[in-house]
């Protein structure tokens, strides 16, 4: 495995050019300031020590244009799980298409697509390839304004999809959630060609006093492309943040969480389900920081393995000297239904306060031969059976999600895959 | 009122309890490290030539490795060249024929200590090779043991009088390079202890050691090798106190455990080095690798711990199930106070069929105390129905501490069974308001609920030890709650 830091330095040197190509406006100069000393992460930190990134990124990626007119409406309405008629920004390999998108026009949702005020860095610091999104892309502003309450969900689809090859795609969004407002942002992932193609997302979400945010999001892209996101979320007071992360596509992937509470009272809910198959890989890596008192936080992540799937689940909840009576519970689940999987589990807990209820748990486990028997003995075939079960473990995580058309979508694509994975075992 | 700040000032005030320094001369090396101290404690040692060779290796690897900051522990940077390596009584430098020859002054420090020497060792029925700095100055019980075919003597002694044994155990379990601290102890360690148990032999007693950091600026670097054969079982007792001091003194031991077939092997350890005064400053630290191998089918290794002393401590005492039906288990308490930090877990590696480890871990914070769990549990393709339960509790007591919890699970068998539970509390008003109207006092009161949560651990010490830990226990936290 140590094969794969020779070349890190010349893999560093290609994303950097990358970088520095792209790179025009002053806050995107800056940005390269700060990514030139940075390091492309090893097997020797922390939270790579199961991910060696050679085999993964070392193909050089390779900076792609805006293009006009690769997506159709018809590919975006196929796409959607929202209705036709609510709003939805669509992005093709990281670009805005105001073209295809659909804003509601009592002006709930603003879009600044050539947003001046420049995202905080404070976030995702010492992350390369954080830092290479910020020097090559621009920042999208999304603003929910404050004090309403949208009827439909505002969907978010982010396309990768290209005549070339080995290209990278780099969303950067900064979704600003006003005091008092209640919404549901659907964000999706998708790819429309079996294209070798690696995503590098920056979202940064700001949840405002009193404000609500329900954010399903679904990454589904092909079994050839690489997935990094980057998430920070924001809690102001009383505020409110749900999210349920489901990872299916892509032969990597790996979402970074983190989310700090920023005002009291405040409340944040990530759950999240990964389904790891054949030459596949999810890791998810949740931070969350309990800075300030009286907030709660749960985490709770259920993942399914199969074939060679992999599955790194590295969850840290932080709760500081001041944040008294937090209470925090962190779980994470695994099924493991096949003899090559692999799961590396990781729920940490730093506790600097002492008046805290916090909890964390974690199981790796296989399917319970007394419920299949169960099944079995009423004359249901081993393979469905194994679906059943297998999905019902999925279901509870999926139903979190708020939003049930998604949630059907999801169940579907979940049981088709199961289905097939459940006739090898 | 702030009833618990009175009481932590009480508690500070009381200080630590053994702290108390015993005036024998002592010949110690001068500060500083290279190989040409590393042949003097050889030599002093009259060590046979290869293990020169093998602590000069160690030595050499060492000089490459870097210290590891990737535990949850501050403090300020070890000048290795400040450490005297080598520091022996005076008064042993032929070693004693017997006790009446030993300097009565080490005597009084056991007894102080409460050792079971002489007149107390055959009410306590316990064989002591006690260690003061660095050379083993009296063994006990040998004749016992010696009938029943087991081998206890110091590390030193074993390289002169099984000499194959060492060579083929020595470094098997922890091999020189496993870690910085464990290549520094490979270099120079001093003394330590050996043991080994014959096939199909119980050993007849509990075996005990105390370690003891006497002189100043004397890093004590002990290794520890126990050989439980085919179908035999030991239990050994580890306990250390240290005197009183101002600097911070060094401890990296290595400590060994070999399971053959069948056999178990239990290791407990009740540590109480000095934790410096309630700034932080002296107190020992103490970076300890221990490592258990169950190599044969059916073998058993037992780790329980209380560790309630020491300014730092970086422990990790692990087992590697390489046999078929093998089981490890870790059982540990670790009470942090004062400016006190301990990171301590353990690893567990499942390697053969149906291998199965418990964990259970409860740390007590107080006062400014950290306290980290670090935990890996690994099971690898082959460990077929491997089976393991986690279960870490914290609880805090006082505003300013921390309860850290990092496990890793590492999952590569899908027969494989693991679950991990951990919870963070602090002491309930409601159990100490049901306590108090049953006209506890405060102190007994949180002295009973933290020995209750301490339970599962004491349960698996043995007796002589369960007595002493519930008292350090008690003694630590006393006062510490309002």
């Amino acid at each position: 495995m140590s094969n794969a830091v020779p070349n890190h330095e010349s893999l560093k040197a290609h994303y950097l050019k990358v970088a520095q190509d792209a790179a025009k406006t002053l806050s995107q100069q800056q940005a390269i300031e700060h990514l030139l000393p940075l390091k492309l992460p090893t097997l020797r930190d922390e939270s790579w020590r199961y991910t060696p990134l050679a085999p993964i990124l070392g193909q050089a990626f390779h900076a792609v244009q805006r293009e006009e007119d690769l997506l159709t409406v018809d590919d975006v309405q196929q796409a959607r799980a929202t209705p036709l008629e609510s709003p939805c920004l669509v992005f093709l390999n990281g670009f805005y298409q105001a073209d295809l998108s659909v804003l509601p026009a009592d002006g709930s949702v603003l879009v600044d697509a050539h947003s001046h005020t420049v995202m905080p860095t404070a976030v995702f610091q010492q992350s390369f390839f954080a830092g290479l999104n910020a020097a090559s892309a621009d920042t999208i502003l999304v603003r929910l304004k404050a004090q309403t309450t949208s009827a439909q969900p505002l969907e978010i689809l982010h396309f990768t999809y290209s005549f070339e090859s080995n290209f990278i795609a780099q969303p950067r969004l900064h979704l600003l959630v006003e005091e008092g407002a209640q919404a549901m942002v659907i964000e999706q992932h998708l790819s429309l060609a079996d294209t070798l193609c690696f995503t590098n997302q920056v979202l940064q979400i700001e949840v405002g006093k009193g404000a609500q945010l329900t954010h399903p999001r679904l990454q589904n892209e092909s079994l050839r492309a690489r997935h990094l996101s980057h998430v920070s979320v924001h809690l102001a007071e009383d505020s409110r943040y749900q999210s349920t992360n489901i990872a299916l596509g892509s032969t990597w992937s790996r979402v970074e969480w983190q989310v700090a509470f920023k005002g009291e009272h405040a409340y944040a809910d990530l759950n999240g389900f990964y389904l790891s198959g054949a030459n596949q890989s999810h890791d998810m890596q949740l931070s969350v920081l309990h800075r300030v008192p009286n907030c709660s936080s749960s985490e709770q992540f259920k993942g399914i393995l199969h074939a060679n799937g992999r599955a790194i689940f590295d969850g840290n909840i932080v709760v500081a000297q001041d944040a008294q009576k937090t209470d925090a519970q962190l779980n994470n689940a695994n099924l493991v239904l096949s003899r090559d999987a692999e799961v590396y589990t990781k729920p940490r807990l730093e506790i600097y306060a002492d008046d805290v209820k916090c909890s964390h748990g974690t199981t790796v486990g296989q399917l319970d031969p007394e419920a299949l028997f169960y099944l079995r003995a009423r004359g249901i075939p081993k393979q469905d059976a194994i679906t059943m079960v297998a999905s019902g473990f999925a279901g509870s995580m999926l139903e979190t999600c708020g939003f049930e058309p998604l949630q059907a979508r999801v169940m579907q694509m979940l049981t088709q895959q199961l289905t097939e994975a459940a006739a090898s075992i | 009122m702030d009833a618990a700040e009175q009481q932590l000032a009480a508690l500070n005030r009381a200080g630590y309890q053994a702290g108390f320094v015993t005036n024998i001369e002592s010949e110690t090396l001068p500060p500083g490290l290279d190989e040409s101290v590393i042949r003097h404690i050889s030599a002093r040692k009259n060590e046979p030539e290869f293990i020169l060779a093998w602590r000069l290796e160690a030595y050499r690897k060492w000089l490459a490795m870097e210290e590891p900051e990737w535990a949850h522990l501050h403090y300020a940077k070890i000048d290795y060249q400040a450490i005297s390596y080598f520091s022996a009584p005076k008064s042993l430098a032929d070693m004693p024929k017997s006790l009446d020859e030993v300097d009565p002054e080490l005597l009084r420090t056991y007894e102080k200590l409460g050792i079971p020497l002489e007149e107390q060792k055959m009410l306590a029925g316990v064989a002591v090779d006690a260690v003061f700095d660095s050379v083993s100055v009296a063994t006990t019980f040998r004749k016992q043991l010696a009938e029943a075919g087991v081998i206890f003597c110091s590390i030193s002694e074993a390289m002169h009088e099984h000499p194959e044994l060492i060579k083929k155990y020595l470094g098997s379990v922890v091999p020189q390079e496993d870690n910085f601290f464990a290549a520094l102890n490979a270099a120079v360690f001093t003394d330590g202890t050996f043991v080994y148990i014959p096939p199909n032999t119980r050993c007849p007693m509990e075996l005990s050691t105390y370690f003891r950091i006497n002189e100043r600026n004397t890093g004590q670097f002990e290794r520890t090798l126990i050989i439980a054969d085919k179908g035999s079982y030991v239990s050994y007792l580890e306990g250390c106190t240290a005197p009183q001091r101002d600097e911070n003194q060094l401890h990296a031991a290595v400590v060994e455990l070999i399971a053959l077939e069948d056999a178990m092997i239990k290791y407990s350890t009740v540590q109480n080095w000095y934790p410096g005064d309630a700034n932080g400053k002296g107190g020992i630290y103490n970076f300890v690798t221990k490592r258990g191998v169950c190599e044969g089918a059916r073998s058993r290794i037992s780790w329980t711990q209380v560790e309630t002393g020491s300014a730092i401590t970086w422990k990790y005492p692990s087992c590697i199930l390489k046999g078929d039906d093998s089981v490890g288990e870790f059982y540990s308490v670790a009470v942090t106070r004062g400016a006190q930090q301990a990171d301590t877990g353990t690893k567990m590696f499942h390697i053969g069929k149906n291998t199965r480890s418990t964990i259970v871990s409860k740390g007590i914070s107080a006062d400014r105390g950290q306290n980290a769990y670090r935990g890996l549990v690994r099971m690898n393709k082959g460990a077929e129905n491997g089976r393991n339960h986690t279960q870490c509790d914290s609880l805090l007591i006082g505003d300013k501490c921390g309860a850290h919890t990092f496990p890793y699970i590492e999952v590569a068998n899908p027969t494989a069974q693991v679950e991990h539970e951990a919870t963070t509390s602090k002491i309930g008003e409601d159990q100490l308001f049901y306590c108090r109207q049953r006209g506890l006092s405060p102190e007994d009161a949180v002295s009973m609920i933290v020995n209750g949560f301490c339970k599962d651990v004491f349960n698996e010490l043995p007796m002589e030890f369960a007595v002493e830990a519930r008292k350090l226990l008690a003694i630590s936290l006393e006062g510490a709650v309002g």
